[in-house]
This record gives C-alpha cells, sequence and structure tokens, in this order.
C-alpha cells in the first residue's frame, strides 16, 4: 500500500464532483427562498392569531421538526406522484409523472423543511421589536402592513439575520440527504465516481473540503452582512447609504 | 373640538374606565392628573383608538365614533387625526431623527420622500434639533428623543395631541427643555391633552384640569380655580401629597 490517501486520485476527482456543487447550492437556494416565504406566513399566523391558517401551521410545524428529514424527502419522492396519479385519475388530468426530474421533488421536501424552521425563527425575530414602536406607527395611522413593511421587519431581520444565516449554512450541508432521491449533487456525484473504483475514502474527503469551503464563504459573507445592517446601530446615518 | 361620553372600558371584567365625559374646546391644554392605576394612560389610549372602548362614544369635530361600530377606515381616521407621544418616546430605531417625523407623511399623507422631508426639516427646527437630523435615536438623550416624537406628532398636523406623561422616564435634567417645547406648542394652539404627574406644569400650561381616581373624573375645572379651590375631597387629599412631597425636595 502506498499510503493512506491516494492524493492524485482525489485531485482527479475534483472537476467530476465539482458538478454537484450548482445542484446542492440550488437545492438549498430554492429551499431557502419558499421557506422564507412560508416561515413568514406562518409566522404572521401565528402572531396576528389568525384561525385554520394558525392551527394549520402549529401542526405543520410540529410535524417537521419531530420527523427526520430524510423520511420527509422520502415522503415527497413516492408520496407527490402517488398524488398526481390519483389526479390523473380522479379528474382525468395528463401529466406525465416520469417527465418530472426528482429534484423537483427535494425542492419540495426542503422547501417545507425550512419553512418550518424559518417560521420559528422569523416568529422570534419579530416578537423582538419593541411593542411600543409598533403602537407608534399605529398611532400616527400606519396600516398593519406598512406597519409591518417599514418599522417592523427591518427591525426584525437585523435581530434574525445570524439565526437565519446559520440556517442557511445547516440547510445547505442538509441538501448531501439528496442522494437519497438519486439527484446529483455533491454527495450524489461523489457516490457515483467512488462506485466506479471503490475508493470511496477518498471521495468522500473531497467532498466534504467541497461542503467546508463553501461554508466558510457564507460565514464571511454573513459577518459582512450583518456589519453593514449594524452600522444604523451607531448612532449617526453615513452619507454613504 | 372633542368630546368624549360616558367612555367606558374593561379589561376581562376588570374596569378601568367607568363613565369618563369631558370636552376639549379646539386650540385649549387640558391637564389630567390622578394616582397611579387611576385609568389615564387608558383613557389616552381609548381616544386614539390604540383600545378599544368597552362603550361610550368620542366626537374629533365631525367625525364621532361609537364604541360599539369601529371600523378599519374609522379606525385610520381616528389615528390621523390624533397624535400620540409615549412616556417611553418610542421613535422608530430603523430611522433617523428626521425619518421619524416623516415616515407618517410618506406612508399615511402618501407624500414623496424629499417633500416629507422638506416638512420634517421644518418641524425638527421647531423642536430645536436641526443639527440632530441623521442621528438615530440610540444616538440621542431621552430629552432629545422626546423632543422628536412630539415632532412626530405635529407632523401629520392632527386635531389634538395626546401626552402621556411626556417627561417621566426622562433624567431631572432633561425634563425642562421637553416641557419647553410642549409649552411651545401650546402657545401655537394645538389641542393638547397632557396626563402629567408635573402639577407646577399643569398649572403653568393648562387651561383645563382634570383629575381622575378609580377610573372617573372627580373633579375638573379652570387650571386657575382647580389648583386655587379645589372642592372635592379626594382631590385636596391629592394636591396636599404632591405639595407636600416637593417641599421635601426643597
Ligand atoms: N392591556 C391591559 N390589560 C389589562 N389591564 C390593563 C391593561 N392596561 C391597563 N390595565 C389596567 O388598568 C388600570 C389602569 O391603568 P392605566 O395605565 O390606565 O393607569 P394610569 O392612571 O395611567 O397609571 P400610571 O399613573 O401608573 O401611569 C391598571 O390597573 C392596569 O393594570
Ligand atoms: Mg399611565
Amino acid at each position: 500500500m502506498k499510503g493512506i490517501l491516494d492524493f492524485s486520485y482525489m485531485i482527479e476527482s475534483v472537476p467530476a464532483i465539482a458538478k454537484g456543487i450548482p445542484v446542492s447550492i440550488s437545492i438549498a437556494v430554492v429551499a431557502f427562498g419558499f421557506g422564507i416565504v412560508i416561515g413568514l406566513i406562518g409566522a404572521l399566523a401565528k402572531i396576528y392569531n389568525i384561525p385554520v391558517l394558525k392551527q394549520i401551521t402549529a401542526v405543520y410545524v410540529s410535524f417537521i421538526r419531530g420527523t427526520p428529514l430524510l423520511v420527509q424527502i422520502f415522503l415527497s419522492y413516492y408520496g407527490i406522484p402517488l398524488v398526481i396519479r390519483y389526479f390523473n385519475f380522479q379528474y382525468g388530468t395528463e401529466w406525465n409523472i416520469s417527465f418530472i426530474p426528482a429534484i423537483y421533488f427535494i425542492y419540495v421536501a426542503f422547501s417545507l423543511n425550512a419553512g418550518a424552521y424559518l417560521t420559528e425563527t422569523i416568529r422570534s425575530a419579530i416578537l423582538s421589536v419593541d411593542r411600543g414602536q409598533i403602537e407608534a406607527s399605529y398611532s400616527v395611522g400606519m396600516t398593519t402592513y406598512q406597519s409591518l413593511k417599514r418599522i417592523i421587519l427591518p427591525q426584525a431581520l437585523k435581530v434574525g439575520l445570524p439565526n437565519i444565516g446559520n440556517q442557511f449554512i445547516a440547510l445547505l450541508k442538509d441538501t448531501s440527504l439528496a442522494f437519497a432521491a438519486s439527484v446529483p449533487e455533491i454527495i450524489g456525484m461523489a457516490k457515483i465516481i467512488a462506485g466506479r473504483t471503490s475508493q470511496f475514502f477518498e471521495v468522500y474527503i473531497v467532498a466534504a473540503l467541497m461542503y467546508w469551503a463553501i461554508c466558510i464563504v457564507l460565514e464571511r459573507a454573513m459577518a459582512l452582512l450583518e456589519t453593514r445592517l449594524r452600522r444604523n446601530e451607531r448612532g449617526v446615518q453615513n452619507d454613504r447609504n | 373640538m372633542i368630546e368624549i361620553n360616558n367612555l367606558h372600558k374593561h379589561f376581562k371584567g376588570n374596569y378601568v374606565l367607568k363613565g369618563v365625559g369631558f370636552e376639549v374646546g379646539k386650540g385649549e391644554t387640558v391637564a389630567i392628573i390622578g394616582p397611579s392605576g387611576s385609568g389615564k394612560s387608558t383613557l389616552l389610549r381609548c381616544i386614539n383608538l390604540l383600545e378599544t372602548p368597552s362603550d361610550g362614544e368620542i366626537k374629533l369635530d365631525e367625525l364621532t365614533i361609537h364604541a360599539h361600530h369601529i371600523t378599519k377606515e374609522m379606525l385610520l381616521k381616528v389615528r390621523r387625526s390624533t397624535g400620540m407621544v409615549f412616556q417611553n418616546y418610542n421613535l422608530f430605531a430603523n430611522k433617523t431623527a428626521i425619518e421619524n417625523i416623516a415616515e407618517a407623511l410618506i406612508t399615511v399623507k402618501k407624500k414623496t420622500r424629499s417633500d416629507a422631508m422638506a416638512e420634517a426639516e421644518v418641524l425638527l427646527n421647531k423642536v430645536g434639533l436641526q443639527n440632530r437630523a441623521k442621528h438615530y435615536p440610540s444616538g440621542l438623550s431621552g430629552g432629545e428623543q422626546q423632543r422628536v416624537a412630539i415632532a412626530r406628532a405635529l407632523a401629520l398636523n392632527p386635531k389634538v395631541i395626546l401626552f402621556d406623561e411626556p417627561t417621566s422616564a426622562l433624567d431631572p435634567e432633561l425634563v425642562q427643555e421637553v416641557l419647553q417645547v410642549i409649552r411651545k406648542v401650546a402657545k401655537e394652539h394645538v389641542t393638547m391633552i397632557i396626563v402629567t404627574h408635573e402639577l407646577e406644569f399643569a398649572r403653568d400650561v393648562a387651561d383645563k384640569v382634570i383629575f381622575m381616581d378609580d377610573g372617573r373624573i372627580i373633579e375638573q375645572n379652570s387650571a386657575v380655580e382647580f389648583f386655587k379651590n379645589p372642592k372635592e375631597e379626594r382631590t385636596k387629599k391629592f394636591l396636599e401629597k404632591f405639595t407636600q412631597q416637593s417641599m421635601y425636595y426643597i
């Protein structure tokens, strides 16, 4: 044996595994986008006590938090085609299941997953905004929507950003589970490549380093964003913004 | 002209306002005094519908609101024709001093940002803070924050400004600068209702004084008469306690 690791093989495998990076990132970005929308709706339903929607949110958040992501992926992967087949049968629609790429089921599962966790994060960020300021905005005749958009959400974002950022990083790492639906993200690609040579260890080290690098970049970006937002707390507005 | 009739408010069986009624003429300044928990803040909050009254009637010029039929449009209309100055200033932390004042002009009056800022600047001058325009609330003293809050309340040119203990949260040395601004506003014949513990100030600036206790108005009179010849036993006791207290301070 030459040594524990075959370095030249590792370097050779980089380009092939790297093909999974855009897929991983697309899952994280899509899920995060929908997750923010779902989370905002869920948080507002809870805070403003919107009947029905509030109860649905409670069950949804509890279910997602109480089941493994991998199981949610399976439910989405096997469940959505069943639902579509049922629709085709019941209503005579002709949606072709085999044309739907597996990644769409992954988008659904990850969006719902992110949405549940973001509901809680966004809710507590909104609740952290001083009640007095909300009353002040009402006292000058602003509507609930104006108050949310111009006073509450900008401040909630500042409070919630570190948490939301961490959730995005966690989400990106979770995308590694998408291989379970044969989606060619980083781990999916790694498995394919390692399957040919059986050099699993080398390939997974390369994959690990890729996640690590992406996360370091994300953490840096997050820190930059935070300092930008915090500038406003220094008492005086700079002329630049 | 503002008229409050038979206003009631209870929170889940806790009766806080038990039939309050009074009038405020145009340009008048009314001071409301009374012990802690007597319902003064609740009264102000009912007038601009931050709390929904349980019963009674509020008239702001031609606008009449019955406690039992408050529509969303009425709610906004009432709030847009009343200004409120809070004990804790409650400035928007994400906006500069001048933006705090301009905010309602932009969102409610639908003015362009530059028009709103120009108007806000005039108001900022009025409260003597032209050199603080770009400061965020966190970069202002309590007195300065409250002066911005007064300018914010003036921005929509409301029919009445409600002050809820505007100086109670301030360090003693900052109280006068805020009272000075309120005096100045009173001189311009802006209608004001001021809940305050500053009896000296109430005697000074108010046309009329209302004494509340336990959710009711015990006595109301012109400021001069009120302090010179209080009629009710409870009013006398309250005023005595306060004069004694201020004697200790000397
Ligand atoms: N949102 C609320 N829910 C329940 N009870 C309330 C609420 N707001 C006020 N109260 C009660 O109403 C009573 C009167 O309160 P209010 O704040 O109007 O008194 P106040 O005269 O302003 O007193 P202070 O001088 O201490 O400010 C208090 O007993 C208070 O506990
Ligand atoms: Mg009070």
